[in-house]
Order: structure tokens, then sequence, then C-alpha cells
């Protein structure tokens, strides 16, 4: 049941997709150039083929939150891929500062970014919006969010993109390994957090995107290559963004491990900071698991539905 | 002599025998009976780990039926079951199978079943409707049995039971998690009871 329930459609799976989709970045990415939209390729597809493998195709049109948040995803993966093909190749460097770092060349892909998060929300929020909120709750929500994703993709873009060069990043370190060890455990942290609210699959589907994030990673440890573009934050932010909502309105996911988690993400430091910022989201990340578990395993439980252990029964007052 | 009112009230009379006449020589007409959801029961089972049934209950059952005994084909019933009423009698796996690993409450609250027809089968009813489970909508045919009929001696209602068992393949409508080790099978026991309006 473990391996053929959990491990090979949590992980083998989407590990066989993410190799598929790093190669295939890597091989069609142009001579002369850095990679493009390497994550993108590589995230959307341990996510899809993760996706599928747990919960089936999705419906057409999708009908639930996870189900539309799969074909956003999904669908952003291939179109930056593809568009990625037909862009001209970068000129050499002479700068310091990259052309990315601009006010006006950032305008793009934020807006982009916008435009698709402002799609996503209300799309896995539906049933919240017809059914719960008031329309100025709605639109609290949504605003609130859409402005979370907008400061998360600025963060991501700062961890990843700013000033990301070829020489080592840290004195002393080669290329960051610890830095790119403590991003893995910031996104492992967050699967484990999605995981133990009420629904098991969600926190599989974001274990599927974090396979998905190593092997981009790893693959560019080994090559010397930069791996994240624009495009590929994109999809991470929508990706965390859109479960996030999922799990905190729709599965049980409580209010305070939901801030410490989304915190969590904004902790992640910039490429400049020094190496031990990078422990600040995955102790935000440890105090919200430690929350969701100490929450669960003290809930009046005689069989302890959880395996979280001891059982307890909830005692009358004498 | 017959005064003019005297006449008139004589006729009105006459006239209201005899639409009672002709309403008792033409065949009872459908009458719609409200399920009492206090009295009527939606209970499942899923295999657990292919080794035993587990069962849990839903605690709000609503709905309709139309119900001719005189011609049954002429039924129909409508019931609504809420999700979020499911009880397993355990608090954690409650809100476990509320979430989107299984029914997905928040997002689809309720579980419907439209007939489309009805044929009478001796005592039992074949119905034939749309079950909604997830969103998804699938044409399904069950048989219930009519297991009783009588008058509620506190509303003086007139009442009627029906039970019914049918088992759906909960893949079908979208719950695919753990579908294997949990069955995919769901076997949904009906026993509702409703009272005339």
């Amino acid at each position: 049941m473990l391996l053929q329930n959990i491990i090979l459609p949590g992980v083998v799976y989407p590990l066989i997709a993410a190799i598929i989709g790093v190669l295939l970045s890597l091989f069609t990415a142009q001579r002369g150039t850095s990679n493009r939209s390497g994550g993108a390729l590589t995230v959307g597809a341990s996510f899809g083929v993760g996706f599928v493998a747990l919960n089936g195709w999705p419906r057409l049109p999708p009908v639930e939150a996870t189900q539309r948040l799969f074909v956003i995803v999904t669908a952003f993966a291939l179109l930056a891929y593809v568009f990625s093909l037909f862009r001209p190749p970068e000129g050499p460097r002479k700068i310091t500062f990259a052309p990315r770092d601009r006010p006006a060349s950032l305008a793009g892909p934020l807006i982009l970014f916008v435009v698709c998060c402002g799609l996503m929300l209300p799309a896995a929020l539906e049933a919240m919006i017809r059914h719960t909120w008031t329309a100025l709750q709605a639109a609290l929500w949504l605003g609130g969010l859409l402005v979370y994703g907008v400061v998360l993709w600025l963060v991501l873009r700062r961890h990843l993109l700013v000033a990301v060069e070829p020489q080592p990043l840290f004195p002393g370190e080669r290329d960051g390994m610890v830095r790119i060890a403590l991003r893995l455990a910031t996104f492992a942290g967050l699967a484990a957090t999605f995981g133990l609210a009420d629904s098991a699959l969600l926190g599989q589907v974001m274990g599927a995107a974090f396979v998905g994030i190593a092997v981009v990673d790893v693959a560019g440890w080994f090559t010397h290559r930069r791996m994240w573009r624009f495009a590929d934050l994109s999809l991470l932010a929508l990706l965390v963004v859109g479960l996030g909502a999922i799990a905190h309105h729709y599965a049980g996911l409580t209010t305070w491990p939901a801030l410490l988690a989304a915190a969590a993400l904004l902790l992640l430091p910039p490429t400049s900071a020094p190496t031990w910022r990078g422990l600040l989201p995955v102790a935000a990340l440890a105090v919200a698991i430690t929350l969701l578990v100490w929450s669960k395993s003290n809930e009046p439980d005689p069989y302890d539905y959880y395996g979280l252990g001891p059982a307890r029964v909830e005692h009358e007052a004498a | 002599m017959i005064r003019p009112h005297r006449r008139l009230s004589t006729l009105l009379a006459a006239v209201l025998l005899a639409t009672a006449l002709l309403a008792t020589a033409l065949p009872a007409s459908a009458a719609t009976w409200e399920i009492d959801g206090l009295h009527s029961s939606a209970v499942f089972k899923v295999k657990h780990l292919e080794t035993a049934y587990f069962y849990g209950v839903f605690g709000d059952v609503q709905g309709t039926i139309t119900y001719d005994p005189n011609a049954p084909a002429n039924s129909s019933i409508d019931v609504t079951i809420d999700a979020q009423s499911v009880d397993t009698r355990n608090a954690n796996r409650d809100e476990h199978v509320k979430s989107p690993d299984f029914l997905n409450a928040k997002q689809f609250p309720t579980i419907t079943f439209k007939s489309k027809s009805v044929e009478a089968s001796g005592d039992d009813l074949r119905i034939t409707g749309d079950l909604t489970l997830l969103g998804e909508t699938r044409e399904i045919t069950v048989t219930a049995t009519k297991t009783g009929q009588g008058t509620n001696p506190r509303s003086q209602k007139e009442m009627v039971g029906f039970h019914s068992e049918f088992t759906v393949d909960r893949t079908d409508h979208g719950m695919n998690f753990m579908a294997g080790p949990l069955g995919s099978e769901i076997t949904f026991i009906l026993s509702l009871e409703a009272q005339k309006q």
C-alpha cells in the first residue's frame, strides 16, 4: 500500500517526470545562453504527474479547486517552456546588475503573474465565494491573497534571480550548497504543513512539486547553470499560494500554522544575505508543524486516527 | 312554495355532492410526501484496507417523494444529503472524510439523487435517476422497497417508508484518494420515512 499508493505516485513518478523535464530544458536551451524556464517545466511536470497519479485525471472543464489549480499550473508550465524556445539569446553580460533588475523589465513578468494569480484565486476559491463569503469578504480575501502573491513573487525573485552569478554565492561555500539545502528544507516543510491539515492529498501534491524543485536545484548544482527564471518563480508562487489557500479554506489548515507557513516563504533570504538567514523560514515551518502535530495529538481520540498517539479520551469532569 | 334562496342552497349542495362523488370515483392522484429527517437514515459502508467494512452515517437527510400507492410508476423522489453531516464516530476521521481527499464538503456541500423514471416491480420500485456526488452526476438505477405505511399518531399525517441499498464506484465521481486500499465501491443504505403533505 505504501509503495503503490504513496511512494510511486507521490515521489517516483514525479521524480521521473522532473528528470525528463529538466533534461528537456537543458538540451533545448540555446547554445551560449543560460537555461530558460527549466524550473517551470520541471516543477510543472512533477506536480502535474504527481497530481494525476494520486488523484486521477481532472475533469474538463475542472470542477473543483485542486483540479483548476492543476490546469492553470500545467498550462502555465507548458506555455512558459514553449515561449522560452522562441526568445532571442541573451547578449554577453558586462555589467554588474542585469537588465532584468531594472523596474521596467520587471513590470512585464510581474503583470503576467498578477493576471495569472488573479485568474487562479477566484477559480480555486469559487466555492467560498458562492457558498460562504459576502461580497466584501470575497474582495478582502482575494485582494489580500493577490497582494501576498505579489510580495511572495518579489521575495522569490530576490531569493532566486537577482545577482546570481557563476561564482560561488558566499565565500567558502561552493555555489551555495547550504543555501540550496535550506531552500529545499523550506519547501519540504511547506509540503508537511499542508499534509498535516485534514487533507493528505494537498501535502502529497506539494511533495510532488518539491521533487521537481529539488531536481532543478540539483541539476543547477551539477551543471553550474542558472535554472530559475521569471516564469519559474511565477509558477512557484502560483502553486504555493493556490495550495495554501485551498488547504486553509477547504482542508482545515488552521490560522496560526497557515500564517506561519505564509510568513516562512516571505523569510526566504535574498541572494546577498548571510546563509543563516535561510534558517528562519525552516524555523517558522518547524513551529507550524509542531503546532499542527500538537493540536492533532491533543484532540480527544480514543483510536488515535492520525497515528500521532498516545490515544486520548476526553474524561468528563467529576 | 320554495323560496329563491332555498333553491340556490339546494343547488349548491347538489353540486358539492356531485364533486365529492366524482373525486372518489377517479383514481387517487400522486401526493407529495416530505422526508422526515429525524426518522430517516443515510448510511454508507466502505471496505477498509481490503479487510472489513466500516460504516458511517449522514445526519441530515431531506427531500420530497411524490408517491401514488395506486400508480407507483407516477412516483418521483428527490433526496438531498448534507455532506457536512457525515459522522464516522471519530471527530478526526470525520474532518478527513469531509476534506478534499473524500467528500470535499466545503466545495460540494450536498449529495443529491433526483429520479427520472420509476417502474413498479411487485412491491418494489425500480428508480432510475441522477446521483450527484462531488459535482459529478451519474445516472443510476436503484431498487426501493416499500417498508410500510400508516398514520403518525402525533401529527395524524399519513406516513410511508422506503428502503434502498445501492453501490456506486467512487472513482466515477472523481473520489480517487487511496482507491484500492480503501474500497472504490461505496454502498449507500437509505431508509426514508416520509409524511404526506
